[in-house]
């Protein structure tokens, strides 16, 4: 399937982000490790005619050393797009490569980690027996796999105290660290994160972000799917942005959140007459508290609202200046995008 | 925190090109197993061979194809990696730490145990009515487990998203769908190892308590064991050994059902497969397969009952009830054919059951 425009030059934005992307100093930083070509995934529920187009055209590239998000709403593809580079699904066209090899690759999954929403373990094993079976599909030595238990456990931060009870009996936090725990057992090279958060409480947060910028400092590669775009914005290198099953923004988050200002105008004493006018010259404002709150997206946008606060005779109370954030972008690029 | 992500000597020195390595121990551990299978098939075959043809007709006949079994059991030797048995041995483990599974254990020891009382029902065939009530309480309790373990083995793990760190490990999906399967066995096994000696211990008292300890071996055609108390032992055994065949089909069935069917769904299909394997010959009446005129079918109707009858499992040639309650031997030809039968056709379940698991998207 040949590239549309925008793939084109998200691609050209990937690359030229590279630079600024890959903060680590490992050997083989920047390296390409994930790549996808035009990737497709389209569902046909069985005995049905109907299609339902999960992904479309995906085309990115991730590189050595660098957290890359990707973010999107539910069912923008994200999840679908995990699978297809964890071999969990098959493309329906387009290709996948991690390593330079095919994500069913017995060897490739000896290099990744996978850190699942939410998946229950053998309810029977504590958490020491849960990392022995992970590290026994590692082909790891028992002893090798004792000292590795009990390493990732520190590094996730589980008590000493519950390790050894059976996992049924765990809190949804204490779970995910367990979850963080499986996914470290190898010490992988390329780390996959869907929804790391979910279930932890603002301090059990704050250590997941703290160890994936530990991964990450240490080299490895992390592929990270979340919600929390605030956390995408403080700890990712580059992020893309689905909808709908399509790349709508790609690139570092400086590049995403641009260098532009936003402003918010706080004023008072308009008439119903003036602020008809304010609808129709097309600014946007809310009443807010008895002031009228108006938005402006650049210096230029600004001088038109105070002209027309002087215009109106009306008085200005506060002018706020703020950077846009990630939020910012996604909510803007999935509504231009008619999805919104 | 600790430094363990800048230490990349745990893994670094595997080769990642080949995956999980497989040790030559590992490697030598299966050509001793298989040696020893090609040794017991070449034993089988001689002793099947010299054996005279036994009551039951052409299936008391040795045949060099009852030798395939063997083959199948070497094969699946042959499959089973460090990751595969890792796979079964977790399996087992869950398995039988299952409350229901307990329970479901427990009551059919229970009742076992206390069969001896329940004798009166039949008075004058007391040995009789043990012997049938010891062999179809085992097989319905264990055939609850296989069916039921069977389709538990790879549903839940999907549903509850265990998969996704499963298969994201260096392990694929044939190691996994055949080590699930291998666990589920290794339950059954226990399971119908631990019914078995309690059944074979409560007959060995029953008897002994009617006929005194030497008495009780005697084969003098006299007293409550007709033939002595080993011949039974012997025969029961035989049968249950013959039921384990039954219950590796019906597991395989299990799994292979749960890969396109919902859990209940494939429970109760499952059921229907059993109960119609067991009535085999009266398809293969039907179909006139048994060499006997046949009801005069239309064509249609005689298509489906061809159909039926090439695709089901010829369970009840794992059913000896009817010899063993009536004093019959259970010859080496028709264990080694009724065996290899039932290995080729879990085999074969197996396979449409890898194919349909190796497509599968989660």
């Amino acid at each position: 399937m040949p590239q549309t425009q925008e793939q084109v030059q998200l691609q050209t934005a990937s690359a030229t982000s590279s630079d600024v992307a890959s903060s680590a100093s490992a050997p083989g930083a920047g390296e390409i490790i994930i790549q996808t070509r035009d990737l497709n995934k389209i569902y046909r529920p069985s005995f049905s005619r109907l299609t339902k187009t999960a992904l479309h055209g995906l085309t990115i590239d991730v590189k050595r050393g660098e957290i890359f998000g990707l973010v999107g709403p539910n069912g923008s593809g994200k999840t679908t797009t995990l699978k297809l580079l964890l071999g969990l699904i098959k493309p329906t066209g387009g290709s996948v490569e991690i390593f330079g090899r095919g994500p069913r690759d017995v060897a490739v999954k000896s290099r990744i980690g996978f850190l699942p929403d939410g998946p229950y373990f053998p309810d029977h094993l504590n958490a020491y027996e849960v990392l022995d079976f992970y590290g026994q599909l590692f082909g790891m030595s028992k002893d090798v796999r004792r000292a590795r238990a009990e390493e990732v456990l520190d590094l996730v931060q589980l008590n000493k105290a519950d390790r050894a009870r059976v996992v049924r009996t765990y809190s949804k936090g204490m779970m995910q660290r367990v979850n963080l725990a499986q996914a470290l057992m190898n010490d992988p090279e390329l780390l996959f994160m869907d929804e790391p958060t979910t279930g932890l409480d603002p301090i059990g947060a704050r250590q997941m972000k703290d160890v994936t910028l530990r991964v990450r400092d240490a080299g490895k590669t992390v592929l990270l799917c979340s919600h929390l775009l605030a956390d995408v914005q403080a700890i990712c290198d580059r992020v893309a942005i689905l909808s709908e099953g399509e790349l709508v923004k790609f690139g570092t988050v400086p590049e995403l959140v641009g260098p532009s200002q936003n402003f918010e105008v706080f004023a008072e004493g308009f008439s119903d007459e003036s602020l008809s006018k304010a609808s129709a010259q097309g600014l946007p404002f809310v009443r807010e508290n008895g002031h009228v709150k108006f938005e402006a997206q650049s210096s230029e946008g600004l001088q038109t609202v105070l002209r027309f606060i002087n215009d109106a005779n009306a008085r200005t109370l506060d002018v706020k200046g703020y950077s846009e954030t990630l939020e910012d972008v996604f909510v803007r690029s999935v509504k231009s995008d008619g999805r919104g | 925190m600790s430094p363990s992500l800048q230490n990349q000597s745990i893994i670094s020195a595997r080769n990642y090109a080949e995956g999980v390595p497989i040790s030559p121990r590992w490697r030598a551990a299966q050509f001793v197993l298989m040696g020893l299978i090609a040794l017991v098939a070449v034993w089988f075959a001689i002793a099947g061979y010299r054996s005279p043809a036994g009551d039951s007709g052409k299936f008391d006949n040795f045949s060099p194809f009852d030798l395939v079994g063997f083959g199948v059991l070497a094969w699946a030797v042959w499959l089973v990696t460090p990751t595969t048995w890792t796979v079964a041995i977790t399996t087992f483990h869950e398995a039988i730490r299952r409350r229901w599974m307990g329970a479901l254990l427990g009551f059919a020891v229970v009742m076992l145990g206390v069969s001896t009382f329940f004798t009166w029902m039949q008075p004058g065939e007391e040995q009789k009515f043990l012997r049938d009530y010891g062999i179809g309480f085992t097989v319905i309790i264990t055939l609850i487990a296989a069916i039921f373990l069977g389709v538990a083995m790879t549903v839940p793990d999907i549903e509850r998203r265990t998969i996704f760190t499963i298969l994201s490990k260096p392990i694929n999906r044939r190691e996994y769908l055949f080590g699930k399967y291998l666990g589920l066995m290794m339950t059954l096994a226990l399971n119908l190892l631990v019914m078995s000696a309690i059944f074979l211990l409560a007959y060995a008292y029953f008897v002994i308590s009617k006929e005194g300890f030497a008495a009780a071996w005697r084969a003098d055609g006299l007293g409550v064991s007709y033939n002595g108390l080993g011949f039974d032992l012997s025969n029961l055994a035989k049968a249950l050994w013959l039921h384990f065949f039954n219950l590796a089909i019906m597991a395989a069935v299990a799994m292979a059902l749960s890969q396109f069917l919902t859990g209940i769904t494939a429970i109760i299909i499952a059921f229907v497969v059993y109960f119609l394997g067991q009535s085999a010959s009266y398809w293969e009446r039907l179909a006139g397969g048994s060499g006997e005129s046949g009801p005069v079918l239309a064509p249609a109707i005689r298509g489906v009952v061809d159909a039926v009858y090439f695709v089901l499992p010829r369970l009840d040639r794992f059913d000896v009830r009817e010899r063993i309650v009536n004093d019959l031997p259970v010859g080496i030809n028709y264990m080694m054919k009724a065996g290899s039968m039932g290995l080729v056709y879990a085999a074969v379940l197996l396979v449409v059951a890898y194919f349909a698991f190796s497509d599968r998207e989660f």
